[in-house]
């Protein structure tokens, strides 16, 4: 008996051998969380829902996840903008909401007027003057002013938009698209899925496009 | 019973490096893992953020190094090949002191240091002194190896082999 105590407290395998063993198992820990996540975020893709714009059977498709406040999503938006507008049937574009509202205080509070323009079918004009004058909107200390003055410009309804305003079906969608945002692996703003190829910040994003559809300038 | 008896039964004592290890270790391990298990241009975008690499070592970088910082972490945890995997770590944190100083001597507008992805967020400045006492911990714990390696398995297979 006293033998076979003895024999079990003799390592088994080598000091390389349990390195390599603890290689393996590392390795598979993160394989296998990769594959769980990759199953989550396929799941989490039918439920997106989107404000789009362009060809649905372009060549290029691109979800946009933007927080209005981030000043690289300002730069990325207007961009995306641009290049839509010269390759209409090229680009297919979604936006998604992904206020950070930790580091950006009227994150929410501009997701949910642009959610409201939406409603209104005016997403993509409101957006743009967000975008445009989110350096003024950022830096006042009460920006509902400058948001109802874009709603005007734009022309939405101001009673359905205070109604809409107040509507808690409005921010479930934000948080919703801010959860499957996360569930794609999405940590810091702005993200972009351009044919499914994840490209974080806004250079990034200028170099794909130049690379797929070239300079705004060039002709084409 | 008086007070240096007292310290000298108490467990914690023969731990604390022991203790120190573990946490260290799990810092990087979990620095790493977090880093892993996302698409890896989150961090590229990070490292852009610090304008230090061009494009491609960068790629090159934030695909390579979470892997390095996930199995350094887990060797320095489990105390295999331990004395290399804490001159590994330690180099680490030199380096992400270099990097954020220089962000912070070029005023380069980075909010937080995306040194643990989405799992926590921490300002540069914080950042800072926290790796300088990750610094200061992990010196310690390369100084005073024999005490480091308590509970590792390098100790084990050392007795094994005596």
């Amino acid at each position: 008996m006293g033998k076979n105590i003895k024999k079990l407290s003799t390592p088994r395998i080598t000091k390389f051998q349990a390195t390599l063993l603890v290689l393996i198992c590392l390795f598979a820990i993160i394989h296998t969380c990769r594959f769980v996540l990759k199953k989550m975020i396929i799941s989490g893709r039918t439920l997106a829902s989107a404000r789009s714009i362009g060809n649905p059977q372009a060549k290029i498709k691109i979800s946009e996840y933007l927080d209005f406040q981030c000043p690289a999503c300002a730069k990325g938006g207007l961009l995306l903008k641009d290049y839509v507008n010269k390759f209409p049937s090229q680009i297919y574009l979604e936006v998604h909401y992904f206020p950070i509202q930790s580091i950006h205080e009227f994150a929410v509070e501009s997701a949910t007027y642009a959610e409201c323009a939406s409603r209104q079918n005016k997403f993509f004009p409101f957006v743009e003057k967000l975008l445009i004058r989110q350096q003024e909107w950022a830096k006042a200390l009460r920006p509902e002013s400058i948001f109802q003055d874009i709603a005007k410009t734009v022309g939405l309804d101001l009673d359905q938009l205070d109604a809409c305003m107040k509507d808690e079906d409005v921010s479930l969608v934000i948080y919703r698209e801010k959860a499957e945002g996360k569930s794609l692996g999405i940590e810091s703003t702005p993200t972009y899925f351009v044919n499914g190829k994840i490209i974080v910040g806004y250079k990034a994003l200028l170099d794909e496009l130049q690379k797929s559809l070239g300079g705004l300038s060039d002709q084409k | 019973m008086n007070c240096k008896n007292l310290w000298e039964d108490f467990p914690i004592k023969n731990n604390v490096f022991l203790a120190l290890r573990i946490l260290v270790g799990a810092v990087f391990f979990m620095s790493g893992f977090e880093k892993l298990i996302h698409p890896y241009e989150n961090f590229l975008y990070v490292i852009n953020g610090y304008e230090v690499l061009d494009q491609n070592f960068a790629v090159l970088v934030a695909a390579i190094f979470p892997w390095m910082e996930y199995l350094a972490g887990a060797f320095v945890i489990i105390g295999l090949w331990l004395p290399l995997s804490l001159r590994v770590v330690w180099l680490f944190t030199v380096i992400f002191l270099i990097i954020v100083s220089q962000a912070v001597f070029r005023s380069l507008p980075i909010h937080e240091c995306g040194c643990f992805g989405e799992l926590f967020s921490i300002p540069i400045p914080v950042i800072l002194i926290f790796d300088s006492v990750l610094l200061i911990t992990i010196t310690l714990l390369r100084k005073f190896i024999e005490k480091t390696s308590r509970l590792s398995l390098d100790r084990y297979y050392a007795h094994q082999s005596n």
